[in-house]
């Protein structure tokens, strides 16, 4: 037992050791989880860079131009302060970008974590907000950006154009709008770390959602060290990406145009926003009208926020999600599509594109509501098997299973065919082979893993069986598949071994062992024949089922809902 | 069939696209030619500058942009060490009149250049500059090859693209056809022909040498730490590859007990 450093009890700190240091952790998160941490690195970068930016930049219509090109030119490493904080701006899209992505596969945004999402949204466009504002530095582009985007606005009715004037602090983007658009640049990133904070604050009432999307209470670890080192390698290979940019294509990702001082009397051919605002910038010109453009923008970010609430999938996880999974890329396709249309010029095909696009976007978020009462059918399919049979659509398996018997006779003992489920009993020894067979193989496809499950028939001789409920989907029919395991007489024990380089944390790891849940399943009712090394009991219920009392002890189950 | 047919339609749909693309550009200079791609000796990862080059091109800067055009945020003290030595900075320096003051009577005066001084700007103003140039307005060239897409291609292919309009093509009197250039009429002339300049290092000018020697030194104009950055992102993405391997041999020794937990099946038969 590792003897705890007292401070770490005291108030202030035990809250810092309960969020940053003990903060329990799913073991199974992937480096898709490194992207909020690496959103903070960015922001911290944003915030040391600007800090010392605006000690040498003079935020008048005169000498702003000016300035930035004293900052290039005369301040030493001037160069590279503007480079990363230009640079970081974009970054910082990236990563929260596919933060965003990271969420919407895996369904991070799902129960209980409504909140985590709405204040993320929250900050993306808080986000949004200050890069544009920041963008405005009275350089050719930005400033024409800035005053199609402000007089957005004006489509705001009655009071529209009243607003556009108090934004421009006039009658056109002058010297009052440089001002009025710079001090809030510099207060609205400590804004965003307070938006930070809470959607910090609000992830860890329920912990981090994981790659499988189940319940990983039964299976979690200390932040530090494990998280701090995970997190470490995300860093240093983001800072290797940063630096290519930073270094050797510091201007790629802007536009020329922006090393022309602003010209209020010549409009640049295309006005281009920033990379980052193409996608939102697309579904805005797909839409010719004004207010229909902005009213679409309105809509985007409507949808993101009531995404959580429309939402009715019991499953998180894309891996189990079979038709998630394809519209999810399909998503991401999307916003690509639409980020390369918002830098073409406004003619024929690339309005027609946008505005399909366009369709696409807001598609997704329409058939969210219908997407999980659909997939959870498929996953009852036995129902959906009864109801297909009935219209005589139903397509005889058993063929399909006599030719999977004869292909694998020595890895199938026995083949059962039940109601609604086909069921292969196997070895042990060869579970794995048979799994990865199912899954891959061409004509078989089992791609979903409804659930593992241990169950004990005390009346049996062999009383122990490990059941993989497996789910295919395929045009004609969905259809199950259940592997029992070879059926043990009895377990022994379990054991869970840790190995160290220097076997340090083996003996820790040991004391973590006496989770809850294992002592139920595992300690007291000696029920233990798990051959696969990552189960973890989840679920345990007895029942009784044709006078025969069963228990099941669930290890791995995707749905949250009680069983 | 039905995979086929999306296949088809796809196809066509593309060549469709193809085809308006060609169409738009069918006019060679309506949206510019775009530049072809030159190797530049200071392209690469860990090339510097050719410092020669930036001091001969800073002399045909000189001798024949700088008649027309500014670059008013270069100073000279920013050539020494990178295409002059300091006491020739303060000879090219002095051989200009600056105006400063006002003085202790409250009066501007002219007093030769020192090495602190920017670039002297042509023409005092813009509509100066308009009005020497029948409305054209010669823009500053400090900036130049970043203010332009594929800027460095693009100025070297406008400087040695004048060429006689096409068939069909008439240009304005006192405008000058280049197809680089948007809408292909420049008010520019060509300004580059062999021999236009005398070199210091008895290079032989050749209108396509004073382009490149010209082209590499705006380049350096507009981004003067191109060399420091180079070297600096060189070390920097070097420490950075070596902490990724340690970050990563790191993460495996903390993470090692978690991943080498396994549950054991002990089974009595």
């Amino acid at each position: 037992m590792v003897r705890r450093l007292s401070i770490l009890k005291q108030p202030i700190f035990s809250t810092l050791n309960n969020h940053l240091i003990d903060y329990p952790t799913p073991s199974n998160l992937s480096y898709w989880w490194s992207f909020g941490s690496l959103a903070g690195l960015c922001l911290v970068i944003q915030i040391i860079t600007g800090v010392f930016l605006a000690m040498h930049y003079t935020p008048h219509v005169d000498l702003a131009f000016l300035s930035v090109e004293h900052i290039m030119r005369d301040v030493k490493g001037g160069w590279l302060l503007r480079y990363m904080h230009a640079n970081g701006a974009s970054m910082f899209f990236i990563v929260v970008y596919l933060h965003i992505f990271r969420g919407l596969y895996y369904g991070s945004y799902a129960s209980p974590r409504e909140l985590v999402w709405c204040l993320g949204v929250v900050i993306l466009l808080l986000m949004i907000v200050t890069a544009f504002i920041g963008y405005g530095k009275l350089r050719q582009m930005s400033f024409w950006g800035a005053t199609v985007i402000t007089s957005l606005a004006s489509a705001i009715p009655v009071v529209g154009d009243t607003i556009v004037t108090w934004l421009w602090g006039g009658f056109s983007v002058d010297n009052a709008t440089l001002n009025r658009f710079f001090s809030p640049h510099y207060l609205l990133p400590f804004i965003i770390a307070g938006a930070a904070i809470l959607h910090l604050a609000a992830l860890h009432q329920y912990g981090s959602n994981n790659p499988l999307g189940i319940n990983s209470s039964v299976d979690k670890i200390a932040f530090y060290p494990y998280f701090y080192v995970k997190d470490l390698v995300g860093w240093v290979a983001f800072a290797i990406f940063f630096s290519i940019f930073v270094f050797y294509a510091p201007n790629v990702l802007g536009h020329p145009d922006n090393y022309i001082p602003a010209n209020p009397m010549s409009t640049p051919a295309h006005i281009v926003p920033e990379w980052y605002f193409l996608p939102v910038y697309a579904i805005l010109r797909s839409i010719s009208n004004k207010s229909g453009g902005v009213a679409a923008i309105g809509l985007v970010f409507v949808s993101l926020f009531a995404l959580p609430f429309i939402n009715t999938s019991y499953v998180r996880s894309s891996s189990f999600r079979l038709i998630h999974q394809k519209l999810f890329w399909l998503l991401l396709a999307d916003c690509l599509l639409l980020g390369w249309i918002g830098c073409q010029p406004v003619e024929a095909p690339y309005v027609t594109i946008g505005q399909i696009a366009s369709v696409g976007f807001f598609f997704y978020f329409a058939i969210t509501p219908i997407l999980g009462k659909l997939e959870a059918r498929l996953i009852q399919n036995s129902n959906v098997c009864e109801d297909l049979k009935k219209k005589r659509r139903f397509v005889d398996n058993q063929s399909f299973f006599k030719s999977l018997i004869a292909t694998l006779p020595k890895w199938i003992h026995q083949f059962q065919k039940s109601k609604h489920e086909n069921i292969l009993y196997t070895n042990p020894d060869y579970l794995f082979q048979l799994l990865w067979f199912l899954k891959y193989h061409t004509n078989t496809r089992f791609q979903v893993l409804i659930d593992i499950c241990g169950v004990d028939h005390p009346s049996r001789k062999r009383r122990f069986e490990v059941v993989y409920n497996l789910l295919r989907a395929t045009a004609k029919s969905p259809n199950k598949v259940l592997i029992c395991a070879k059926q043990m007489r009895r377990c022994r024990s379990l054991q869970r071994d840790g190995h160290d380089l220097s076997n340090r944390y083996t003996a820790r790891d040991t004391q973590r062992d006496e989770l809850p849940m294992e002592n139920i399943a595992c300690r007291e009712r000696e029920s233990q024949g798990i051959a696969n090394p990552w189960a973890i009991p989840n679920r345990v219920f007895e029942t009784q089922l044709n006078g025969e009392k069963k228990l099941f002890i669930f290890f791995f189950f995707i749905c949250e809902r009680e069983v | 069939m039905k995979g086929l047919r999306a296949v088809a339609l796809l196809g066509a749909g593309a060549t469709g696209l193809l085809g308006l693309a060609g169409l738009a550009h069918a006019d060679e200079a309506e949206h510019g030619l775009s530049a072809p791609d030159y190797p530049w000796p200071h392209n690469g990862i860990l090339s510097s500058y050719d410092h020669s080059s930036i001091r001969r091109g800073h002399q045909v800067f000189q001798q024949v942009c700088a008649a027309c055009h500014s670059a008013s945020l270069v100073a000279y003290r920013d050539l020494i060490g990178v295409a002059y030595t300091e006491d020739e900075v303060k000879v090219l320096a002095s051989e200009v009149e600056v105006q400063d003051g006002p003085n202790d009577e409250g009066e501007m005066y002219s007093r030769p250049g020192k090495p602190s001084d920017h670039f002297q700007n042509p023409y005092p103003n813009e509509n100066a500059a308009r009005f020497a140039n029948g409305g054209a307005y010669p823009p500053d060239l400090s900036l130049i090859t970043k203010a332009r897409h594929n800027g460095q291609n693009y100025v070297f292919a406008l400087l040695t693209g004048y060429r006689d309009p096409p068939a069909g093509v008439s240009v304005r009197e006192g405008l000058h056809y280049n197809p680089y250039f948007i809408g292909g009429a420049i008010a520019m002339p060509k300004m580059l022909t062999d021999g236009g300049v005398e070199y210091d290092d008895g290079t032989v000018a050749t209108e396509s040498q004073m382009a490149k020697d010209v082209v590499t030194f705006l380049s350096w104009a507009a981004e003067p730490e191109m060399d420091e950055r180079k070297l600096a992102g060189f070390k920097w993405i070097l420490v950075f590859t070596l902490a990724l391997f340690s970050a990563g041999y790191y993460k495996r020794w903390k993470w090692s007990p978690v991943k080498s937990r396994k549950l054991v099946l002990d089974v009595i038969n």
